[in-house]
């Protein structure tokens, strides 16, 4: 039987400086993080947005920093981004941890709560999400939970702002508590061994035990790193001997627990009343339905391709470049700079060929910006409607045929909007085999919304047969690398297990935070690299080194890849950014000096290239230098490999001629 | 062994017995009960465990294709056939 006592204890941390909020993926911890600090943080609709900790400054209490955390399923963790909130736990003197929670799922919030608090944390529960738990005809009663856990249990709606106030009331007040659950004689016993033993845990040392019973890999670190070998060997024994105990499962016994003692809570706590089944989950069973699934994916697609390649790409540009900048600003800008500047070369260095402006500017402007824009806009939407997940579903197929499962495809998606940021969220993937090949996949033939906007502008000036024949040979390229890789690759491919997010209305709001989190991301990344590129660019034409260069590129540009000489320049930019390259490319076949057979293997070509600098850097710091730099060696000879491949094949064909 | 091989048995003639299926055989709509996970590789059980799938939780199913959609509480959870097919379950009479 599940008894329990509760302890509280004076704070140890009375003026400890950080509060961590923590819980269950995708239940509101980071907007409540920028209710509390006031500082935007990433908010999305699946699970897995927060991957790395955000910190930031509590609004009510002076002096200390509030950490918002990546979602935990539950302890042992499973995947990276668990691990470095269990980090979290276990590293700083948290003055007070705040659980968030969905109340509409109140057993499973119940489960990590148990967990935390026999960590012996000063610990307060948010119960958010509490409209949705209305709305479901659930009606909670916290009198009973906060008696038997003895912390404060408050009622949230985070979108709403309701009971903020509250919350910051209660992170003042937070004790920690210790809560005892009782589990089986056995392992009451090895707990106690434990506890006897002379070392320092990070958390209380009933909350180790369970995590070390269960080989958690941040506790199994922690011991290698900070206990003696004698002490360690002790602990071993005593798990191996609940192990021979146990052979179903030391965690299974745990959980059983847990579960027994939060079904007579939860039975004093829940009503449930009505439950009739919402529009909103209609629609959700209907995306997932093996039928209309296919179609509504499909129209997705299209408005997202309308929005951004037709729109964005098209519209907006047009009048941008063309209008704004080709007519008015920058042949102003020349004559301005012709009077008033007297030295050629500084003239040419603003507003030449390889001018500071009217190269740098002008791309990363008028030409990339409102690409970005439409994206991240679009994106956002699609992100807080709560589809993505349920693409996983749909394209699980597809990806176990390269080894992989449906999860991957968030990140795949999301490196569509960056894959700098995308191989960071390969974390919560929960096998390395799985983060490696992701990563491998993201920055070999996924391009990022800057590139993709421009790809499809130039696609769509040629024909709609040079759009499929660009996505199929990416696929292709997609599939096959996979495949030999998930071949190369040790370890089995594991089956999908995916939580799908209700499906909900964007708030505007948020999308339009995000966004503009993005585009500052993009301003302060991208723009500066681009005018670093036209810089490079200026200074190897007027040392004279570009022809020269360009020259030395010819047998490859020219030979192999079958383009003009002159996109060695372009294709060179390719290292910093590549969709720098795309825009000259982009450039080049706008002002008629690409044929479409040259346009369409440019594209391929520099959509297989490697992503950008920031991308290599966060590959190396993801995967490890030898991992990133071995990727990077492989995708550079194979992107210049496949458009010249291509090149001969259309135009064996007589594609485009 | 003996005990294994029953269990299998069990999971497969689920029209015989009508106590005792895997979830994998479960009509969508219909409500049951989690009996066992015992024969689930240890880490996907571990990863449904976290999620609340635990024996004597009641769940719905909500479809079988193209993976087997549930729902726990009021969390919607997908998974693929070859781990459906390691939860036994028993209808629940409502
Ligand atoms: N209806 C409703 N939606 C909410 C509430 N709080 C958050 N949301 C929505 O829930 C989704 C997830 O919110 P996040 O703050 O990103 O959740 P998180 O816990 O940080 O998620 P991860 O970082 O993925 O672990 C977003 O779509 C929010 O708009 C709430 O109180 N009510
Ligand atoms: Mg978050």
């Amino acid at each position: 039987m599940a008894a329990c006592h509760v302890v509280q204890q004076p704070n140890p941390y009375p003026g400890g400086k950080t509060v961590a909020l923590v819980g269950n993926p995708n239940v509101g911890k980071s907007v409540l993080f920028h209710r509390l600090t006031g500082q935007y943080v990433m908010v999305s609709n699946y699970p897995g947005t927060t991957v790395e900790v955000s910190q930031g400054k509590l609004r009510k209490l002076e002096g200390v920093t509030l950490i918002d955390t990546p979602g935990v399923i539950g302890f042992p963790s499973r995947s990276e981004d668990e691990q470095v909130t269990e980090r979290v736990l276990f590293n700083h003197d948290l003055r007070t941890v705040i659980q968030v929670g969905d109340a509409k799922n109140l057993r499973r919030t119940l489960h990590l709560t148990i967990q935390l608090a026999e960590m012996g944390l000063p610990l307060i529960l948010a119960l958010n999400m509490m409209d949705e738990a209305r709305m479901r005809g659930l009606e909670i009663r916290t009198e009973v939970m906060e008696r038997v856990f003895g912390i404060p249990i408050i009622q949230t709606v985070a979108t709403r702002g309701s009971g903020i106030a509250e919350v910051e009331r209660a992170i003042q007040a937070a004790k920690p508590v210790k809560l005892e659950i009782q589990y089986p004689a056995a392992i009451e016993q090895a707990i106690q061994k434990i506890e006897q033993m002379e070392f320092d845990s990070p958390v209380s040392k009933r909350a180790f035990s369970l995590l070390w019973f269960g080989q958690d890999p941040v506790c199994q670190k922690w011991v290698e790193e900070n206990t003696p070998k004698s002490i360690r060997d002790e602990l071993i024994k005593v798990r191996q001997d609940l192990i021979e105990k146990y052979p179903e499962g030391v965690d299974l016994i745990l959980q059983a627990s847990r579960e027994n003692f939060i079904e007579k809570l939860v039975h004093d706590s829940l009503r449930q009343a009505k439950s009739s089944i919402s529009n909103a989950t209609r629609l959700g069973h209907l995306t997932i339905h093996p039928v209309w699934g296919i179609p509504i994916l499909l129209a997705v697609l299209y408005a997202m391709y309308w929005f951004v390649g037709v729109f964005g790409a098209g519209t907006l540009v047009g009048l941008l470049e063309e209008k704004l900048f080709g007519e008015l600003i920058n042949p102003w800008l020349i004559a301005l700079s012709e009077k008033a500047i007297p030295w050629e070369i500084v003239r040419n260095f603003l507003v030449g060929e390889y001018g500071l402006w009217t190269m740098g500017v002008t791309y990363a402007l008028a030409l990339l910006l409102p690409i970005v824009l439409t994206f991240f806009i679009a994106f956002g939407i699609l992100e807080d409607s709560g589809y993505l997940p349920r693409v996983a579903v749909l394209s699980n197929r597809l990806f176990s045929t390269i080894g992989l499962n449906g999860q991957a495809v968030l990140p795949m998606v999301l490196g569509l909007g960056c894959v700098t940021m995308a191989t960071m969220t390969t974390r919560i993937l929960n096998r390395p085999r799985d983060r490696i090949l992701v990563t491998l996949l993201l920055a070999l033939a996924i391009p990022c919304s800057a590139q993709l906007g421009v790809v499809l502008g130039m696609l769509a000036a040629i024909s709609f047969s040079a759009a499929l024949i660009w996505v199929g040979v990416i696929f292709l390229v997609l599939m096959l690398v996979g495949w030999l890789a998930s071949k190369v690759l040790p370890g089995e491919r594991t089956p999908l297990i995916v939580e799908l997010p209700p499906l909900r209305m964007p708030v505007f709001t948020n999308v339009i935070f995000k966004t503009l989190a993005r585009l500052e991301w993009y301003i302060k990344e991208a723009v500066p690299l681009f005018l670093l590129g036209t810089i490079i660019l200026f200074v190897l034409d007027t040392v004279h080194l570009l022809p020269a260069l360009i020259e030395t590129l010819k047998p490859v540009v020219t030979g192999w890849l079958g383009l003009p000489a002159e996109a060695a320049s372009a294709l060179l930019m390719g290292f910093l950014r590549r969709d720098f390259a795309a825009t000259g490319f982009f450039v080049m076949q706008s002002q008629g000096h690409l044929s479409d057979l040259q346009a369409l293997v440019s594209i391929t070509t520099i959509t297989l290239f490697i992503p950008c600098i920031a991308s290599v850097f966060m590959m190396v710091k993801e995967r490890g230098w030898k991992i990133g730099l071995g990727m990077v060696a492989f995708i550079l000879p194979f992107s210049i490999l496949v458009g010249g491949l291509l090149m001969r094949l259309l135009s064996s064909l007589g594609w485009g001629s | 062994m003996f005990h294994h091989r029953r269990r299998q048995r069990c999971a497969r003639g689920f029209e015989a017995n009508n106590h005792c299926l895997a979830l994998c055989q479960v009509a969508p709509g219909r409500e049951v009960k989690i009996r066992e996970m015992e024969r689930l590789h240890p880490p996907f059980r571990g990863h449904l465990q976290a999620y609340g799938l635990l024996p004597g939780r009641c769940v719905r199913v909500i479809t079988q294709e193209p993976i087997t959609v549930i729902q726990v509480e009021q969390m919607e959870l997908a998974f693929e056939k070859s781990v459906a097919e390691g939860i036994l379950v028993e209808p629940v009479n409502d």
